[in-house]
C-alpha cells in the first residue's frame, strides 16, 4: 500500500526525476488541456446559441419571397405569389405544408410611457404566422378578443441595431435580451375611424424570421377591426419542409427565381463553418495533449532505464513490479490532476472573461462545468491508463 | 528449508564441467544446516546462488525447496520468498550508494518490520558499523558496505540465507565477528546456510563443506 511505502523508497525514486522533463511536460499539457477545454466551453456556447432560436420555433420552414426586380420597380408591379402558384409549391413532395405571412394594414405606433424609461416613439408593422410554427411551450403566444396584452417577437437585428446604432447616438444604454424583455411597451393602433393604445412586452428574439411578429389570432382579429381596405396579396410565404436541408429544395426556388430570406441559411452555413474551426481548436488541444502524455510518458521510460540498477535491486530484495512502479505512478497521477484542474480553472476564467466581452452582443446562459468536469475526468482516466500500462511494462523490462 | 539438486548443470558450463559435488549429482541440503561451497572463480559459485535466488534459470535438472521445483515459481512468488523465506548477500553488495548505511538497511527491514531500531543498532555494532551509521554506502570501503550488506540480509525472516563470498574483503577478526551475528540470527531462525567461498572458511565446525 501507499502508506506503507517508506521514505527510503521516495528518495531513491525521487532524486532520479528530471525537473526539466517534468516542467516541459506540465507547461505542454496545460496548454494542450487549455485548448481542449476551451475549444468545449465554446463549442457548448455555439450550440445553445444555435438551438436557442429553434427553442423558438417548432418546425423545420424557409421563407420564401419573390425577387424584386429593376422592371417591377420602374411598372410599380409588386413581387406577389399567385394564388396557383401557391397551390403548386404545395404540390412539391419536400414540402410539407405551405402558409402565408400576413401583414398588417393599419397604422401601429410603438412608445414607451414609463417616466423611468427613456421616451422611444416608433411607427412598426406586423406579420404573423400560423401559431403551429412557434414553440407554445417556450413562449406564451396566445392572444384572445378583449386581451389588451399583445405579445412580440422581434428579429434579432432589431437589437442590435438599437444597440450598436440607436442607442450609443442617443445617449441611451445598451440593453441585452433579458433586459429587453422585461420593458413594458404601449402599441397605438389607427384605422377604420378607431384608435385603440395595447399593452405589450417583446417576448422573444428570433435570428431566422426577419420581422416583427405578433400572434396569428390577434392580427387576423386587428385586420378585420382597422383595416380600411382588405388587401390579401402575398408576399412571403412560410413553408414547413420535411428536411431543410434536402438540396432539391433550393434547387426548385432558384429554378423559379425565388428568393429564400431566411437567417437559418447563413445560420447554418456560420454553424457549420464554426463547428469545423472548433473541432479544429479542439483537436489541436487533443493533440497537443496527447503529445504532451508521450513526453512524459517519454521521461517516465527514461528515468526507468536510467535508474535500471536501483530498480532491480528494488526488485531482488523482494519489492513487486507493482510496489516498484507505484511512486512513478503516483507521480503521474498528482501531477496529472494538478494540470487538469488548473488547466479547466485558466479556462473557465478565459471563457468567463470572453462571455462578459460578448455579454451585449448576444446573451449565452454559463455552459456550466458539467461538460468540461466530465472531460477533465474522462482526459483523466485515459492519462492514467495509457501511463500506469507504460510504466508497469518499462518496470518490468528495467528489472529482468 | 530443505533443497535437493537433481542432476542440475548451468547451461554455460555444460562442456566445461569437472568433478563436482552438486552440479550433475543428486544431493539434499537438511533443513537447518550449514554448509560451504569451496571452489575457484569461474566454476559456477555465484550461478548456483542465482539459480537458487530465482535470478537465474538457465540450468538444466531441477532445483527443490521442500519437494517443490522452483522452475514452478511465479515472479510473484519469488517476490513473496525474497521477503519472508530466502535472504540473500550478494557477491556485488548491490547496496544503494545514494542512502545511508541506517537507510539500506531500512528499505529491507520496512518490508517486514523484523527488526526494531534498536536492534538492527546491536547487529551494527557487532559488526563495528555505528560509527558509519549516517555515511551514505558510497562513500565506505568495500570490507565496510560488505558488512551493510550483512547486517541488511538479517534484517527479515528467513529460511534459507545465501552468502555469496560474504567476507572476501574482511580481516578475520571482522569476518568471525561478522559470522558471529549471522550464526546467532541463523541459530534463531533456524535457517539453512549455503555459503561460497574461494578457499575454505573455518569458522564453525558443524559446516558442510561441498566443492563444485
Amino acid at each position: 500500500m501507499f502508506i506503507r511505502y517508506n521514505k527510503e523508497i521516495w528518495k531513491l525514486l525521487r532524486s532520479s526525476l528530471s525537473i526539466p522533463q517534468i516542467v516541459a511536460f506540465s507547461l505542454s499539457a496545460c496548454i494542450g488541456l487549455f485548448v481542449l477545454f476551451f475549444a468545449v466551453f465554446c463549442f457548448i456556447d455555439f450550440t445553445k446559441y444555435i438551438k436557442k432560436d429553434t427553442v423558438l420555433f417548432a418546425k423545420e420552414f424557409i421563407i420564401v419571397s419573390k425577387k424584386v426586380s429593376a422592371l417591377q420597380t420602374l411598372t410599380q408591379k409588386k413581387a406577389h405569389f399567385t394564388q396557383r402558384e401557391i397551390q403548386e409549391i404545395q404540390k412539391q413532395e419536400f414540402f410539407t405544408q405551405v402558409n402565408v405571412f400576413e401583414t398588417s394594414q393599419f397604422q401601429i405606433q410603438l412608445f414607451t410611457d414609463s417616466d423611468k424609461l427613456p421616451a422611444i416613439k416608433t411607427d412598426l408593422f406586423f406579420e404573423a404566422v400560423p401559431n403551429q410554427y412557434l414553440n407554445a411551450d417556450f413562449i406564451d403566444w396566445h392572444w384572445k378578443e378583449g386581451q389588451t396584452f399583445i405579445p412580440i417577437i422581434f428579429p434579432q437585428n432589431f437589437l442590435s441595431l438599437y444597440n450598436y446604432g440607436f442607442a450609443p447616438g442617443q445617449g441611451l444604454p445598451q440593453l441585452s435580451e433579458s433586459v429587453f424583455t422585461k420593458i413594458p411597451l404601449k402599441i397605438k393602433i389607427a384605422g377604420n375611424g378607431l384608435q385603440h393604445i395595447y399593452d405589450a412586452r417583446v417576448v422573444g428574439f428570433s435570428q431566422r424570421i426577419n420581422t416583427i411578429l405578433v400572434p396569428q389570432h390577434f392580427l387576423q382579429w386587428a385586420n378585420k377591426t382597422y383595416a380600411e381596405k382588405h388587401d390579401a396579396q402575398v408576399s412571403r410565404l412560410i413553408i414547413e419542409c420535411k428536411n431543410i436541408a434536402n438540396p432539391k429544395i433550393f434547387e426548385y426556388i432558384s429554378h423559379k427565381n425565388f428568393q429564400i430570406n431566411d437567417e437559418s441559411l447563413v445560420n447554418s452555413k456560420l454553424a457549420f463553418y464554426l463547428t469545423l474551426t472548433l473541432s479544429i481548436v479542439g483537436g489541436i488541444g487533443i493533440l497537443i495533449t496527447l503529445l504532451a502524455i508521450w513526453l512524459l510518458l517519454f521521461s517516465f521510460q527514461f528515468i526507468i532505464e536510467k535508474n535500471k540498477y536501483t530498480l532491480q535491486n528494488l526488485f531482488y530484495l523482494g519489492y513487486t513490479y507493482s510496489e516498484i512502479s507505484k511512486p512513478y505512478r503516483i507521480f503521474s497521477m498528482v501531477l496529472t490532476v494538478v494540470l487538469l484542474l488548473l488547466s479547466l480553472f485558466v479556462s473557465n476564467i478565459m471563457h468567463n472573461y470572453v462571455i462578459q466581452k460578448l455579454q451585449i452582443l448576444i446573451e449565452i446562459p454559463h455552459p456550466g462545468i458539467l461538460v468540461p468536469l466530465i472531460t477533465a475526468i474522462v482526459s483523466f482516466v485515459m492519462i492514467q491508463i495509457i501511463h500506469t500500462v507504460a510504466i508497469q511494462k518499462a518496470v518490468k523490462r528495467a528489472v529482468q | 528449508m530443505n533443497i535437493s539438486f537433481c542432476n542440475v548443470v548451468p547451461m554455460p558450463m555444460k562442456e566445461v564441467l569437472g568433478n563436482s559435488h552438486i552440479w550433475q549429482q543428486n544431493i539434499q541440503i537438511q533443513a537447518g544446516s550449514c554448509n560451504q561451497i569451496v571452489a575457484p572463480s569461474g566454476t559456477g559459485k555465484t550461478s548456483l546462488i542465482h539459480f537458487l535466488y530465482g535470478i537465474r534459470s538457465d540450468f538444466e535438472g531441477v532445483i527443490e525447496f521442500d519437494s517443490t521445483s522452483i522452475q514452478s515459481f511465479s515472479v510473484k512468488q519469488w517476490s513473496q520468498y525474497r521477503t519472508q523465506k530466502i535472504s540473500i548477500v550478494f557477491q556485488g553488495l548491490r547496496l544503494f550508494a545514494e542512502l545511508d548505511v541506517m537507510e539500506n538497511i531500512q528499505i529491507k527491514n520496512k518490508r517486514t518490520n523484523y527488526k526494531t531500531v534498536s536492534q538492527i543498532h546491536q547487529l551494527l555494532d557487532a559488526v563495528g558499523m555505528m560509527p558509519h551509521i549516517h555515511k551514505k554506502a558510497g562513500i565506505l570501503s568495500y570490507g565496510q558496505q560488505q558488512r551493510v550488506a550483512i547486517v541488511r540480509a538479517l534484517c527479515q525472516p528467513f529460511e534459507l540465507l545465501l552468502l555469496d563470498e560474504p567476507f572476501s574483503h574482511l580481516d578475520n577478526m571482522n569476518a568471525q565477528a561478522a559470522f558471529e551475528c549471522i550464526y546467532n540470527e541463523v541459530q534463531l531462525q533456524q535457517a539453512t546456510i549455503v555459503l561460497t567461498a574461494l578457499q575454505l572458511v573455518s569458522l564453525n565446525s558443524s559446516m558442510h563443506v561441498y566443492s563444485l
